[in-house]
């Protein structure tokens, strides 16, 4: 009994946890699950396809909440990943700002059009399917909990076997 | 070349290359996409790749039918 309600109060816990770690690193709550080569895979379809949409259309055109609008709250989903994207894109936004010096547009470092507008579409694509991936790390913590849970805990059923065997 | 310059400037992008960037972004949509459902990890390579054509072939068809309406009211 006491076992069973360990198990359902794990369960939030654990999913809670793999949501966390989802949004840390793409693919880490699948991990932490056990799901590893899943991790794999997710890990390098996310990370690829944000760093491509950043290299079509350089850092500071691709990650701006400034020109992209709620965009940048799609790419955030990659996690701190996208942070520091957003970091170095303010960086850089300083760097132009000082190179251009007073009255002048800092245009250096901007993308021209369509490179600017497929890399905002890349990263915040990748930030998309990551939320799918917490999502799914969610419900595979909860369903494997659920299974647990159904088996019961592994103690009382050993005790069950024994009782009747004897 | 310093790697980083990579992603502080764009990359000129013209003509079919508009049009052949699409195909990187469905497939890694396919392959998160099929990595999540299917329950056998040996079935994702085929899976995604018929969910990344099935895609391809449908936003081009989506393409040509939008053309073909803009040609006809024009």
């Amino acid at each position: 009994m006491g076992a069973k309600t360990q198990s359902s109060s794990d369960s939030p816990a654990r999913a809670a946890i793999a949501a966390m770690l989802a949004w840390v690193l793409p693919g880490l709550g699948h991990w932490y699950l056990g799901h590893r080569q899943r991790a794999i895979i997710f890990f390098v379809t996310m990370s690829v396809t944000f760093w491509a949409g950043v290299a079509i259309g350089g850092v500071r055109s691709t990650i701006t909440p400034r020109d992209n609008g709620p965009w940048i709250a799609a790419q955030l989903c990659v996690g701190p990943q996208s942070l520091l994207a957003l970091y170095w894109s303010e960086r850089l936004a300083e760097r132009a700002i000082r190179e251009a010096g007073p009255g002048q547009k800092p245009t250096k470092y901007k993308a021209s059009w369509p490179a600017s507008n497929i890399s905002v579409v890349y990263a915040g694509v990748a930030g998309l399917l990551n939320l799918l991936v917490i999502i799914d790390a969610l419900a595979r913590a909860d369903a494997s909990s659920g299974r647990e849970q159904a088996r019961g805990p592994p103690r009382e059923a050993a005790d069950r076997r024994a009782g009747q065997s004897a | 070349m310093n790697l980083l310059a990579l992603f502080e400037n764009d990359i000129p992008i013209r003509g079919f290359m508009r049009l052949g960037l699409l195909a990187p972004l469905a497939l890694s949509i396919a392959v998160t996409y099929k990595t999540i459902h299917c329950e056998r990890l040996r079935d994702i390579p085929v899976a995604s790749l018929t969910l990344c054509f099935s895609i391809l072939a449908g936003m081009m068809s989506i393409g040509v039918g939008l053309l073909l309406v803009f040609k006809l009211l024009a």
